[in-house]
């Protein structure tokens, strides 16, 4: 089995289509898996990328934690 | 604020030499700063979008030694990934095991037939990088693999964590990636959620910088996967000429001209040690080995042209904040202590003046380090809370809001001078905590004082070891951390 580069602008690797096998669905318990749906896939990429954001709650949350000492320890020195 | 330059010569040369050393001794406090300003920037410059539905020939390759007590469930782990069936195999390189981990190998093998390999090394006990080797020259001769997943016998993946990974090689700049490791404990305490912690900072939090810089220090020994072609390029084989066979491979794929990218959604459960003696083994090991890849690649630190990321001022200064971390303390206390007996007041006024930034610091890189994962962050904020220890905690609040321990006169002089110079004496005494639960009596009582003295002054005082191991030519022995199987999901 090989890899092989797709693509004219930017390359890149592609695997080998899923064949879902009667088998091999039976055996993820009769429910398409994940793998097996290249756009299923691209969403759960898409799902991790938009999840990225919380960073800016995280961002947000600590300036307001550092801003919130600096109040408190200005009120506290007069 | 006191005039510096107002007594004789000498005196004005004096104070100004020490007020260097204090801002020398902060660079490690700026260099934090910046890296966690960084991160959420990772929400915008990230790899997502040169990401495809890659599903390649995946080996798992295990160095295995004596790890019978945890292989059947990281096997089972393996086997039950989402990810397709017949484009998984896993590589058990049995490194002269002298407990069941035959007969426990031979079970999955039968037990699932074509996807279980067991490799075994007649010698053992020469280290990771050389049982790695092993397996990776059978894994090579035969042109399956598409890629590598090197990982250890305890580590535990999540179900969807391989695919998340092999999404990044769709990109052929993208030579390998790593997953986020957290600590596994079912039930963690004390050290293990220290650990917890400072997984959640190194890894979730720190790697999303680097990835955001270009530059990656290293991949996680327990999650890192390789493309053929990269596996190739970097000579097929790994570095067994040093302590950090990780860092050796992750820098040589980047020298080579390849990317190394962190997924944080990849997750990956390992077990840490409980105890303090082994985990100072297992830090020194790493320590140790930062320091012979400074000394490797002496060449590369702030040379741009000889690798954008990992030559760049950004990585440099991460790199060396983090190595010389217990000189910048050293030179801070040095500094605040020569300013207090040239002039008290010049010194109280610079220490008053300065403390609330690394205060600040503290503050909001723990704040945004629990924020990235915040169920871990939930079960561990006491630890990063007293990361620095109860004691250095005390002596920040202190210093935060002066006039809060009433003192004055000669305890005054006291207290300031203890305050001064704590930054130095939490490192013996860290080393000290090791030497406690060496003693049967002191045992019981070694937790309690890992929480006074904290976790980061102990990673300092490992990190001095490695310096005087380095600088007397210790042998390099591979201390073997003890796994049990208490990793749960």
């Amino acid at each position: 089995m090989s890899t092989d580069l797709v693509g004219t602008g930017q390359p890149f690797r592609v695997s080998p289509p899923i064949v879902l096998t009667p088998e091999l669905l039976a055996r993820c318990g009769g429910i398409a898996p994940v793998w097996a749906d290249p756009l299923a896939l691209a969403d759960e990429t898409e799902a991790d990328r938009v999840r990225e954001r919380r960073l800016y709650v995280g961002l947000a949350a600590a300036i307001a934690v550092v801003v919130a000492l600096w109040i408190v320890r200005s009120m506290l020195l007069g | 604020m006191t005039e510096i330059f107002s007594g004789s010569t000498g005196h004005d040369v004096l104070a100004v030499f020490l007020l260097v050393l204090v801002g020398v001794g902060a660079i490690p406090v700026i260099a934090g700063l910046a890296q966690f300003l960084v991160i959420p920037l990772h929400a915008v410059r990230n790899h997502y979008r040169e990401t495809g539905p890659y599903l390649p020939n995946v080996a798992v390759v295990i160095p295995a030694w004596n790890e019978a007590a945890v292989l059947t469930t990281s096997i089972e782990r393996l086997v039950g990934l989402d990810y397709p069936p017949d484009r998984l195999r896993i590589y058990v390189v049995d490194d002269a095991s002298t407990d069941d981990t035959p007969a426990v190998l031979a079970r999955c093998a039968e037990r699932f037939p074509g996807r279980v390999v067991h490799l075994r090394r007649d010698k053992g006990g020469e280290g990771k990088a050389h049982t790695l080797n092993h397996g990776l020259r059978h894994i090579l001769a035969e042109d399956w693999m598409e890629a590598l997943l090197i990982m250890d016998a305890d580590v535990i993946y999540e179900p969807a964590s391989l695919r998340k990974m092999t999404r990044h090689l769709a990109d052929p700049t993208v030579g390998a990636v790593t997953a986020y490791i957290r600590e596994g404990s079912g039930d963690p305490q004390g050290i293990t959620r220290f650990i917890g912690f400072d997984y959640l900072a190194a890894q979730a939090a720190s790697r999303r910088a680097q990835n955001v810089a270009g530059a990656m220090a290293c991949l996680a020994g327990g999650a890192q996967l390789h493309s053929r072609e990269n596996l190739e390029a970097i000579g097929g084989q790994i570095d067994t000429s040093s302590l950090a066979e990780d860092t050796v491979t992750t820098f040589r794929t980047q020298l080579g001209g390849r990317r190394v990218v962190f997924e944080p959604h990849a997750r990956v459960l390992a077990e840490e040690p409980a105890g303090i003696d082994a985990l100072w083994k297992q830090r020194l090991r790493w320590a140790r080995g930062n320091v012979q890849i400074t000394s490797m690649y002496k060449h590369l630190w702030f040379r741009r042209s000889v690798h954008p990321g990992l030559g760049g001022f950004f990585f440099g200064i991460f790199w060396f904040a983090i190595l010389l971390l217990p000189v910048a303390m050293l030179l801070t206390s040095i500094g605040l202590i020569g300013l207090f007996l040239l002039d008290s007041r010049l010194a109280s006024e610079v220490f008053g003046a300065a403390v609330f930034v690394p205060i600040a610091t503290f503050v909001f890189m723990i704040t945004l380090t629990m924020s990235v994962d915040p169920k871990t962050g939930s079960k561990v904020w006491r630890e990063a809370l007293l990361f620095p220890g109860l004691i250095s905690f005390v002596v920040l609040v202190a210093a935060a809001f002066p006039g809060l321990i009433p003192v004055t006169g000669t305890a005054e002089t006291f207290w300031t001078l203890f305050v001064y110079s704590w930054l130095v004496l939490c490192i013996p005494l860290a080393y000290g905590v090791r030497k406690l639960e060496g003693t049967r009596w002191g045992r019981p009582l070694a937790p309690l004082a890992l929480y006074l003295v904290g976790f980061g002054p102990m990673m300092c005082a490992i990190t001095v070891d490695a310096y005087v191991k380095e600088f007397r030519g210790a042998a390099m022995t591979w201390d073997k951390t003890e796994k049990t199987g208490r990793v749960t999901v």
